[in-house]
């Protein structure tokens, strides 16, 4: 039986899913050099279109399938095989074409993340290889493991959106990539300052709205649930940004515009896998603490470790999707997610067992995500070189890659 | 076979792209990325 409200939702919260995506673009394309722009935002644009054809065509399956072992989902709906307009997935009450939907932005939207580690020097070519590789070999792996019915989920592990499934997963892979890619040519210069931070601004507040989507979408229906996802959404958000901004006013003396919006996102990235298992207090501390970590996590990675992370996904996603993992396992109260003996309870709400779990779910979400993507980046590198030649680089990746500039000013 | 035809297409679509030549910076910039003053400074290497 269809329920019109849930239905509604979930088709509405599938399409401000799909505006992160381009929103992704503009957030990181401001970031880059003007000579870069254009390639960095076709990123984001171009694994929208490609990772909407492999959800269909086989990544669905590979979550969604049957269970094979706890690890995978079977072929039985390569194409979508076998899967009518009249199926209603259950117990929400919507169409399974709705869910599929859904689920396809999700998908495209990860490997997407981890273009921003390796900007303006990798091979177009190599990144088209890569995220087919990546979505097929780590992605749809742990996202059955997770949502599937796979071995995270017997374990009792929770991921209400995709903190481990999606933040963990592409910001570890994106300080591998960055560590196999090597820095770029001006790291350390001003000429890897950002060319336009109010584009930076404009795409953070569109992931912002979109995030509502992804959070409180997650709950597939128009529930109290998804209310709770998306009030403490927003709290986290304007929390993170608050935190960061502050860190960095207070480390480098100006309340800075990038931190605020870069803020706003760590926080979107730490309440993810919380966001419909905690309450609004909860909230401003899981919001506090993605501000206060990826901040200095940032410093870290590009200031001690002198990684590339171009864009700092791995101190945005990657830090900020274990924290709220981490988070998740202190802070869940049942009253959010259907009360006594059905929700989720955290270490700080009787449970501890949950948090252990939650520990478990992300280490080993993490130590998948770094062997895998660097045994697909060491084999795309086997059929196409990965970064481009170094006057490919000086040029610019728009002139270069794509015989196109952004500004004909 | 409707399936078939969908992964052959996408297959002739990812195998095409890895074959195409890469052309760069000589076939098409729309603007010359080292002459213009608007970007030149962003393009052209350091000469510190």
């Amino acid at each position: 039986m269809i329920d019109a409200g849930n239905t509604a939702w979930v088709l509405t919260s599938a399409a401000l899913v799909m505006l992160m995506t381009p929103a992704l673009g503009f957030f990181y394309g401001g970031l880059v050099s003007r000579k870069n722009v254009l390639s960095t935002i076709m990123h984001s644009f171009f694994i929208l279109a490609l990772i909407s054809v492999v959800w269909v065509l086989w990544g669905y399956t590979l979550v969604f399938g049957p269970d094979k072992g706890g690890i995978i989902g079977g072929l039985d709906h390569i194409g979508l095989r076998g899967i009518a307009p009249t199926d209603v997935w259950e117990p929400y009450g919507i169409p399974t074409y709705a869910f599929i939907s859904f689920q396809m932005m999700f998908a495209a939207i990860t490997p997407a993340l981890i273009t921003g580690a390796f900007a303006e020097r990798k091979r177009f070519k190599a990144f088209v290889v890569f995220s087919i590789l990546w979505s097929t070999f780590v992605y749809a792996p742990l996202a059955h493991w997770v949502w599937g019915g796979g071995w995270m989920f017997e374990l009792g592990a929770i991921d209400f959106a995709g903190g481990i499934v999606i933040h963990v997963a592409s910001g570890v892979a994106a300080l591998v990539a960055a560590i196999v890619l090597g820095k770029r040519r001006t790291f350390g210069t001003p000429q890897t300052d950002p060319h336009d931070l109010t584009m930076t601004v404009l795409g953070a507040g569109l992931l912002w709205f979109g995030w509502f989507g992804f959070n409180a979408g997650s709950a597939l229906g128009a529930t109290g649930q998804a209310a709770t996802a998306f009030l403490v959404t927003n709290v986290a958000a304007a929390m993170g940004a608050l935190t960061w901004l502050s860190v960095s006013w207070i480390r480098h003396g100006h309340p800075s515009v990038l931190g605020a919006a870069a803020g706003a996102v760590a926080g979107l990235v730490g309440i993810t896998p919380a966001a419909g298992f905690v309450g609004p207090m909860a909230a401003i501390i899981i919001g506090f603490g993605a501000g206060l970590f990826c901040c200095l996590a940032l410093e870290f990675v590009k200031g001690k470790l002198h990684v590339d992370d171009a864009l700092d996904v791995f101190a945005v996603h990657g830090i900020g999707g274990i924290w709220g993992a981490i988070a998740t396992g202190l802070f869940a109260q049942d009253i959010y997610s259907g009360g006594e003996g059905v929700g989720y309870n955290g270490a700080f709400f009787g449970n501890p067992e949950l948090l252990w779990n939650q520990v478990v779910a992300t280490a080993a979400a993490v130590v998948f995500s770094a062997a895998m993507t660097f045994i697909i980046l060491k084999v795309v590198n086997l059929i196409v070189p990965l970064r481009v030649e170094e006057d490919a680089e000086v040029l610019g990746l728009d002139s270069s890659q794509h015989g196109e500039v952004a500004y004909q000013l | 076979m409707l399936l078939m035809i969908a992964f052959l297409l996408f297959a002739v679509l990812v195998v095409s792209w890895l074959v195409i030549p890469e052309h760069g910076r000589e076939e098409r910039p729309a603007t010359d990325p080292v002459t213009s003053p608007n970007i030149s400074s962003d393009v052209m290497p350091s000469k510190a």
